[in-house]
């Protein structure tokens, strides 16, 4: 039984240590997904004009026009 | 480890190593507190990930050098007020005696002490929590509850007394 303040200090650490669950695998999971969903989310959509794909499709047709 | 500040700003630039090092760190005691409160351990267990989640989504708010566990604490603190208000979860845990997930059927687990430490009123459970698992100071746990720094003191020692007492069959 336990009968003084030290040991029930000492008694509910270790029953948090023993009983708290590791979460962090749902976490990273979670967040991971989150920042995916942004992405696409970013990417969605018509390209910009001032983007990569025109500029390489301008640069081509510049170059093959010359 | 980094200290809370370093890693809370590392995590405000996006850096996942840097949550998982402040949720090795901090998880325990987050969990601990956060059962203290809603006393139900599937509900606390989505409470822990929702924090860390919210931690991640909202480290640039944190002004550094303000107590950066206790700026984590509060969100977690807050998450269970939430998710208690939305579901009215007290009152329902009360009645549904037949729910697996709720500590005080945990019993069979040998789980006396927290059994016994879900039977003290909710700020001194708390304080209890707050101060043995996460290692708080008195004066700490006031500015957090916004109680008097002796009432927290006082309501430990009692509490203390209670679990001896619950425990101990008196």
């Amino acid at each position: 039984m336990i009968d003084n303040s030290f040991h029930i200090i000492q008694e509910l650490n270790n029953e948090f240590e023993k009983h708290t669950p590791n979460v962090w695998p749902d976490i990273k999971a979670k967040l991971a997904r989150q920042v995916a969903e942004q992405l696409l989310e970013d990417l969605s959509g018509l390209p910009s004009p001032q983007g990569r794909l025109f500029f390489e499709m301008h640069f081509q047709k510049t170059r093959l026009g010359a | 480890m980094k200290d809370i500040d370093a890693c809370l700003q590392d995590i405000a630039q996006g850096s996942m190593t840097a949550l998982q090092q402040l949720y090795q760190e901090l998880h325990r005691s987050i969990y601990a507190l956060l059962l203290s409160i809603v006393k139900n351990k599937s509900l606390a267990e989505d409470l822990l990930q929702e924090t860390f989640i919210t931690v991640y989504s909202k480290a640039h708010l944190y002004v550094p050098r303000t107590n950066g566990r206790a700026w984590v604490f509060r969100i977690a603190r807050n998450l269970a007020y939430d998710a208690l208000r939305k579901a009215k979860f007290t009152a329902q845990l009360e009645m549904d005696s037949g729910d697996g997930a709720s500590l005080p059927n945990s019993r069979v687990e040998n789980l006396d002490l927290m059994s016994a430490l879900l039977e003290l009123d909710e700020a001194d459970r708390q304080i209890v929590v707050l101060h043995v698992v996460a290692g708080f100071k008195h004066r700490e746990i006031a500015d957090f509850l916004s109680l008097p720094h002796s009432t927290v003191r006082w309501r430990y020692r009692r509490a203390l007394s209670k679990l001896a007492a619950i425990l101990g069959g008196e």
